[in-house]
């Protein structure tokens, strides 16, 4: 809500072609959610205070509310935990729905900052999670400085870099792809 | 009307021409038939008179003078084939079809303003008008406002969960505040979606009130003709919520369907089949039992004063002719046995038994004995 905004939400902004392209993204199941609550009630960002939590993004998408979602990053908080899943009694996947919303938020370039660079990370390096000063610590402890993984490997990170260029990756990436 | 003792010739069975069937063998087609009375005597009655739908006009706050903004009973109309429209889904106000349709539930329901009870069928329709919609034009847009979905019944979840997946939207608690008239002719919906956690709008071309279902009108005075009295709500009141459901405390007097509360068309028809069962248990066997502990009135002693008769609450007591005199009668078999007779004649003709006076005399005796 911008500043001196009133708050409303205006559900004619609605878009039908949202909730087609989140089910084509994965979310096969969206509409069946009878928004009982469960998942909210199991999800541990909801506890932590998600604005956006699980059943309202569910809500969120069926509505067509494309612009509502993808300007809230909360989306971007799940932890995967797979909680939703198990509870859901509707059987939709809740967390299918969260993948098919950063999926299509992928698209428009609508995330936040970090994820980019985990993105990033995770491309250059195989490791979306890059902690600075690891090599010490292993050294510390007695492991080789890098751990066995593409970071060791360059034939392997570059085989690893072909596969990430033929998905949409190659598409959409903010950062060169060599 | 006459009957022929033939087989069903099945003349009529075909359609009635317009200018008539000649020569129908037993005479049983009157083209010249008028509405007349008729007095006959019955052993039981059932009364079934079922609802009124709740008019629009109280509602200011929904725009009611717009023609877009209608009842859910107006809207069957228009989706009848036999309705005002054929059947083509049109705004009244200037026949074009409409894109975006709100749905609104618990008009007059839920209200303490109003009627405090849920009308129990409008949920159910409310969706079962969305499906019926979104089946035949999926790319109309349909908002239903509720506070809770009910849709407790066999089936009906399934129903229920049906109609969201062809992508009808369902809006939660959900009641609507108002519903304006733009400039442009649309009308602005302003309700609350507890699921998005936010006041909502939107703009409609048609607003569908779901209104409440009250009791028919003159149903206290057609009760009281058979004592048969109302609740609070104003329905006839059965004998027991959950035990007796279609009795009512006038023996032989029975109701059933929407007169005794809103109910939906599975209900009507069981409450429907009990109430016969219940009649046919008790006329056709050509004979009743019924409690000894009822008035009686010594003919010889009444002095036709005439008080007892509007008094009894079950009008089992009246007049008729005696050794040439007009007497107070009670029915034995509408009697009820609370006395008030008894206790109100001024002759003391009445007899109430197993509490006659002398009985009592004799209990207040024992009771003070020291």
């Amino acid at each position: 809500m911008e500043e001196g905004g009133v708050n409303v939400i205006d559900l004619t902004q609605g878009d039908e072609s949202f909730v087609k392209e989140l089910i084509a993204l994965g979310a096969d199941e969206l509409r069946e959610c009878i928004q009982c609550g469960k998942c909210a009630a199991t999800c541990p960002m909801a506890l932590a205070g998600l604005e956006f939590f699980i059943k309202r993004i569910v809500h969120a998408a069926n509505l067509g509310l494309r612009d509502v979602l993808l300007e809230d990053s909360s989306v971007w908080g799940c932890q995967s935990c797979n909680r939703c899943v198990e509870i859901c009694p509707m059987d939709i996947k809740p967390y299918e729905v969260i993948q098919a919303v950063r999926r299509a938020a992928m698209k428009v370039e609508s995330c936040p900052a970090n994820t980019y660079e985990g993105l990033r990370n995770l491309y250059r390096f195989g490791h979306a999670v890059f902690p600075k000063g690891f090599e010490e610590r292993r050294k510390k402890v007695g492991l080789p400085e890098k751990p066995p993984t593409a970071l060791s490997f360059d034939e392997l990170r570059k085989k690893y870099q072909e596969v990430l260029k033929q998905t949409i990756l190659e598409e959409i990436a903010p950062f060169p792809l060599d | 009307m006459k009957k022929t003792g033939k087989p069903a010739c099945e003349i009529c069975k075909k359609g009635i021409p317009p200018k008539g069937i000649q020569g129908c063998p037993a005479d049983a087609i009157k083209f010249d038939d008028k509405d007349e009375y008729m007095n006959i005597k019955v052993g039981a009655v059932i009364i079934a008179t079922g609802f009124k739908p709740m008019p629009k006009h109280y509602f200011k706050e929904y725009s009611p003078h717009s023609p877009d903004v209608i009842t859910s009973m107006e809207f069957e109309r228009i989706l009848s084939a036999t309705g005002p429209t054929g059947g083509e889904l049109k705004r009244p106000s200037d026949g074009t079809k409409p894109k975006t349709i709100a749905m609104i539930s618990c008009v007059g329901s839920r209200d303490e303003r109003y009627h405090p009870y849920c009308s129990k069928v409008c949920c159910m329709y409310m969706l079962k008008h969305a499906r019926i919609l979104k089946e035949k034009y999926p790319d109309i847009k349909l908002y239903l406002f509720f506070i809770d979905v009910r849709t407790a019944g066999k089936d009906f979840e399934e129903f229920y969960v049906y109609t969201r997946e062809l992508g009808v939207k369902v809006i939660r608690g959900g009641r609507v505040s108002a519903v304006d008239v733009k400039p442009n002719g649309k009308l602005r919906v302003r309700g609350f979606d507890v699921d998005l956690c936010s006041p909502v709008e939107l703009e409609a071309d048609l607003v569908v009130l779901a209104t409440a279902i009250e009791p028919p009108d003159g149903v206290e005075e057609l009760g009281s003709m058979f004592t048969a009295t109302c609740g609070r709500e104003g329905f006839l009141r059965e004998v027991h919520t959950k035990l007796y459901p279609v009795e009512t405390q006038a023996r032989g007097v029975f109701i059933a369907g929407c007169v005794q509360g809103p109910k939906d068309i599975p209900e009507s028809i069981a409450q429907a089949r009990a109430a016969a069962s219940a009649t046919a248990a008790l006329v056709i066997p050509g004979k009743i039992k019924f409690e000894a502990i009822i008035s009686e009135v010594d003919r010889d002693k009444c002095s036709s004063c005439g008080v007892c008769v509007p008094l009894c609450p079950y009008t089992a007591i009246r007049i008729v002719e005696y050794k040439g005199k007009e007497k107070a009668y009670i029915e034995p078999a509408l009697c009820a046995g609370c006395g008030v007779c008894a206790s109100a004649c001024p002759s003391r003709a009445i007899k109430f038994n197993g509490f006659t006076t002398e009985q009592i005399l004799a209990q207040i005796d024992a009771l003070t004995e020291a």
